[in-house]
């Protein structure tokens, strides 16, 4: 099977333990995806430019890209590091755009059999109810083409 | 009889207010407020040669707000507030706790000297970067820069347009304004950063790794026009305190300090002919030369005499007087934005009914809740929507609603203890 496993900044090993815990990833390919969300300084720019002339400076601008791609390629490799362990093939993907989307896509173009989302990205706390969902799997679970594993996991420290 | 004249400009008033809070269509504020201000003019309600007076009484704020605007954008050309950010980063040493408190420190030094928009348009970006870097959850250290930003606004005189608005009516010099205000300042500061701590001890617990000497010399791409700028902020620095003592005009002070900058740049690695325009924003000047003419327009028929009049009419005390005016802009801020809120006040409070031992506790509460009043609702001030357009773009998590609940613990704790230690200088 062919496993879309959304990876964000933070908290890539805990999913994947519980993914693996959940359906053991032996036989599986995974397809390790994160997404930068640079929506974030388009938005920025449009509220800003009301009292600024120039809302986010180039350099500004390229400071946040480089922090995005840091970031990015630091949690892309530590869960290619986790995942290598568990999985009997995997791929990584570091993409732009907004993540919900650019996830329900990719599990399409890409041909996976699942996509595997954690509730929330910061999973202080886990137990089901309103708010449990955040935006991104929230999206995922509207929109994408594909079956929908949702993780809660367990409490991030 | 209703005066058709007050009616006219009640209504202009609050239709221009409504646009610039509203903002029908994405209208630009600037624009809603001088529509307004021309509003107030075609109607009759004040002639042309009065709106122009109004706005030229103001040159020291023009100045100040130009020349915030440039020390601002040259410091930040020079990685000012990048370094700042990777000294905060160096300073936690590897806790993510830590790193909030200075971040929240370094953000009351910024706002101290370079007011609370360069904390909230300059310093926010810098953060989330920073937080982005070392894969924290960024959302406690764009928070801690939003409240530092109006929190640590009642410092000095420059921490916020707002308290040269106020200075210009007090007329305290440095020494009697830090003796009345610093101490609820730093009892806001002390107050809001430990809330901080508290709310948010789980979400910044994580550590991190950093080189923060390779982050600062990234920061700052060329050394000798970092230290230079540097010193040339430090006798900025010194001319704000000076200036205030002396009781010099603040705006002349503001200017001279960009010129300063200005010639260190060209000094150094010349200047960019397109400098001015990259660092000043004159949709600024406009909106608040337009706030000025329409707030002109309800005072000259004696609405804003009738709203402060009411407010004040059964003052006894400085605690009270204090109490009042910080609760009159608190909730006005929110309602229809600091700057408005804290113009209104003072023209009501300049019509001269307003003496004796609860002038000044009054208008000091005034600037007091100027300054906090704004982060009970994110649309307090620009700083605070700015942020929440952050957030929800990387968060989401946290809704307009969660931010009323943090802004409901965190504004009225930090409004009390300032207003406490405000009125207790009464007392002596």
């Amino acid at each position: 099977m062919r496993i879309l496993v959304g990876v964000a900044e933070r908290g890539a090993p805990e999913l994947l333990a519980e993914l693996d815990r959940v359906r053991p990833l032996r036989e599986d390919e995974v397809l390790l995806a994160h997404v930068i969300d640079n929506g974030m300084r388009g938005e920025v720019e449009l509220h800003r430019g009301h009292l600024m002339p120039r809302p986010l400076p180039q350099h500004r601008a390229r400071a946040i890209g480089e922090a995005e791609r840091e970031a990015a390629r630091l949690a892309a490799e530590e869960a290619a590091g986790v995942a290598v362990r568990m999985a009997a093939g995997v791929e990584v993907s570091v993409e732009e755009g907004e993540p919900g989307r650019v996830l329900s896509r990719l599990a399409e173009l890409r041909g996976c059999d699942l996509v595997a989302v954690a509730a929330r990205v910061d999973r202080g706390d886990l137990r089901p109810g309103p708010h449990s969902v955040g935006h991104t799997a929230r999206f995922v679970l509207d929109h994408s083409p594909r079956p929908v594993l949702l993780l809660r996991g367990a409490p991030q420290r | 009889m209703t005066d058709p004249r007050a009616v006219a400009a009640g209504a202009v008033f609050v239709v221009a207010i409504a646009a610039v809070v509203i903002r029908p269509r994405r209208l630009d504020e600037s624009i809603a407020a001088a529509l307004g201000a021309l509003g107030m003019v075609a109607l009759g309600v004040i002639d042309p040669q009065e709106a122009v007076a109004t706005v030229l009484s103001q040159w020291s704020l023009f100045l100040f707000l130009a020349g915030l605007m440039l020390i601002s954008g040259l410091a930040d050309t020079a990685g000012f507030f990048d370094a700042a950010g990777a000294l905060a980063a160096g300073a936690a040493r590897g806790s993510g706790r830590v790193l909030l408190l200075a971040i929240f420190a370094a953000g009351a030094g910024i706002t101290a000297f370079l007011s609370n928009d360069a904390t909230a348009l300059i310093l926010t970006p810098v953060v989330y970067s920073v937080a982005t870097r070392l894969r924290l959850n960024p959302i406690p250290y764009l928070f801690a820069t939003t409240f530092v930003a109006d929190t640590g606004s009642i410092t000095l005189p420059v921490s916020n347009p707002v308290n040269i608005l106020v200075a210009g009516r007090t007329g305290l010099s440095l020494g009697p304004y830090l003796g009345h205000l610093l101490p609820a300042s730093l009892a806001a500061i002390a107050v809001n950063g430990a809330l901080l701590l508290l709310l948010f001890r789980r979400q910044a617990a994580r550590t991190f790794r950093v080189d923060w000497r390779a982050m600062l010399a990234q920061a700052v791409p060329d050394r000798r026009l970092f230290h230079l700028t540097c010193a040339g902020l430090f006798v900025v620095a010194a001319s704000y305190l000076a200036g205030s003592a002396l009781g010099l005009p603040l705006g002349a002070v503001a200017a001279g300090g960009a010129v300063l900058l200005l010639l260190l740049q060209l000094a150094v690695r010349g200047l960019r002919p397109t400098v001015l325009r990259e660092h000043l924003s004159l949709s600024l000047l406009l909106y608040v030369a337009g706030l000025l003419v329409l707030v002109r327009g309800v005072e000259a028929v004696g609405l804003t005499t009738a709203v402060v009049g009411w407010l004040t009419s059964a003052l006894r005390g400085p605690f009270e007087a204090v109490a009042a005016g910080a609760l009159a802009t608190a909730v006005g801020a929110n309602l229809i934005n600091n700057v408005p809120a804290v113009l209104v006040v003072l023209s009501g409070a300049g019509a001269g009914h307003l003496a004796g031992p609860v002038r000044l506790p009054f208008l000091l509460g005034t600037q007091v809740g100027a300054d906090l009043g704004p982060n009970l609702t994110p649309v307090g001030s620009l700083s605070t929507m700015l942020w929440l357009v952050i957030v929800r773009r990387r968060g989401v998590e946290l809704s307009t609603l969660q931010y009323l609940k943090l802004g409901a613990v965190v504004t009225p704790a930090t409004l009390l203890v300032a207003v406490l230690c405000l009125g207790a200088t009464f007392l002596r």
